[in-house]
């Protein structure tokens, strides 16, 4: 039996009277990848800035029902929402490196969690580049600005930035859309040796993507969860006729 | 669903479901022509069957290379992605079929007038086997699960018709002269063509049950 790092049951969140998400139950197992699909304005992105609370940021956003996270309500209030977002990442579509070094990218997280010790952020920021796949790339040009890099190599700086908090979910919102066929690779790539040791949730616009990456789809639209099972299953033989049609390209 | 959204993929869908019904038709055909020629012992008739076999080999190349293509260009998933693995496996059953048909047509070539004395045994399959052909295309073309199942049961009358025969054959051939063996022979292996191709049948039922729910079943 999987374990639940998420445990989300009957999740609605209102922006004013809009209703963004419509009661959704749904379990985020631990060391899988699991992937958010459906046409725009369907929820998805809305549903990941939940787990994270990053919907706590604008004002007229209201949600109910629950969110578990590794089995504690996570959404009440009191809760520890820094800690919250320290364990659950964030990589969104557009890489937004910050207008400093390589390595300050990579510590920035760290030192603001109070890390001073020079020794510790390099080992810190040494040990986040490997595991994004970009050490090798840049160990030269530490102390270049991040904007000197390609689009793909910012992506995984990114990547790289959210892995030295030591999360244990990185949310994705579209990570590879702005990225060519090669660096989408290299990220698709770089997930599947990240699942081991953290949870990822990802949204994609890119059904190939979904099929090939994730353990688990979740097909949203219209702010409904339509239909959640295994990759596999979603793409072979969906149960919902939405999801088929969704799929295979006949609407969305 | 919006109706026009994947238009080049639907045409390419649809002129691959186009090729499969003319191939089934084809073999039809070919099945039709093979038992007339051998109720007539048509020489010419049966001749003819041989030189276009090469024909059918080529409806399943391009049937196959077709496939190939919206694989490649539409990365079709789901019902679209079973479509088309389907109708390469139905197209290499029917590519088989209409070899053993060929093969029967050869057996008129090497049979004469005068040794002939099997033919009604192989006949008996011609009422048979051509209902089936019907019947596996009505399936096919109609997506028809319960349609498909008919032909698993319409190839057990087939199944036991040829084990009957066999038994028959083995219990003649202990007194048989070297001559009527041979002939014996021949026809025997006649009907296991025949009785193959109603398998054949059989599998492309599988692959219809397969194409509409997604699950792989063994039937026979």
């Amino acid at each position: 039996m999987m374990k639940e790092v998420f445990k989300i049951e009957g999740l609605s969140l209102f922006y004013k009277d809009l209703q963004a998400i419509k009661n959704i139950d749904l379990d985020i197992y631990k060391n899988q990848i699991t992937a958010l699909i459906g046409p725009s304005g369907c929820g998805k992105s809305t549903f990941i800035r939940c787990l994270n609370r990053m919907n706590d940021l604008i004002p007229e956003a209201r949600m109910e029902g629950c969110i578990r996270f590794d089995g504690e309500e996570c959404q009440v209030t009191g809760y520890d929402v820094i800690g919250l977002r320290k364990k659950v990442g964030m990589v969104f579509q557009k890489p937004n490196p910050f207008p400093m070094s390589i390595f300050d990218n990579v510590a920035y997280g760290p030192r603001q969690q109070g890390v001073r010790n020079k020794e510790v952020l390099k080992e810190i920021v040494e040990k986040a580049l490997k595991q994004a796949a970009l050490y090798e790339e840049v160990v030269d040009r530490l102390n270049d600005s991040a904007l000197t890099l390609s689009g793909g190599q910012q992506q995984r700086l990114c990547i790289a930035r959210a892995l030295a908090m030591e999360p244990e979910v990185i949310l994705m919102d579209e990570p590879t859309s702005a990225l060519d066929p090669i660096a989408t690779q290299k990220i698709e790539t770089l997930l599947e040796e990240l699942k081991k040791e953290y949870t990822i949730i990802i949204v994609t616009h890119s059904m190939q993507q979904a099929a090939r990456i994730s353990d688990y789809t979740a097909f949203f639209y219209m702010g409904e969860l339509i239909e959640y099972d295994k990759t596999n299953v979603i793409f072979s033989v969906p149960k919902n006729k939405q999801t088929e049609d969704y799929v295979t390209g006949r609407f969305g | 669903m919006e109706k026009d959204l994947r238009k080049t993929f639907e045409l390419s869908l649809k002129d691959l479901k186009d090729k499969m019904i003319e191939m089934f038709n084809r073999v039809e055909q070919v099945y039709k022509s093979m038992f007339i020629a051998l109720e007539k012992m048509d020489v010419k008739l049966a001749q003819d069957l041989i030189d276009h076999d090469k024909e059918i080999n080529e409806m399943e190349d391009s049937i196959n290379e077709t496939s190939f293509l919206v694989i490649l260009k539409q990365c079709p998933v789901a019902r679209d992605l079973r479509m088309i693995l389907t109708a390469i496996k139905i197209a290499n059953d029917l590519e088989r079929m209409a070899d053993y048909a060929t093969n029967c047509a050869m057996y008129i070539l090497k049979t004469n007038q005068v040794h002939k004395a099997y033919n009604d045994e192989i006949l008996k399959y011609k009422e048979y086997l051509l209902d089936m052909l019907v019947t596996i295309k009505k399936a096919y073309d109609e997506n028809d699960v319960s349609i498909a199942f008919d032909v698993c049961d319409k190839d057990d009358r087939v199944d036991s018709l040829y084990r009957k025969q066999l038994d028959d054959f083995v219990e003649v051939a202990k007194t048989m002269t070297d001559e009527k063996a041979e002939e014996a022979s021949r026809a025997l292996l006649v009907i296991k063509q025949l009785e193959r191709a109603g398998d054949h049948m059989t599998n492309i039922a599988e692959h219809i049950i397969y194409l509409k729910g997604g699950k792989l079943v063994e039937l026979n």
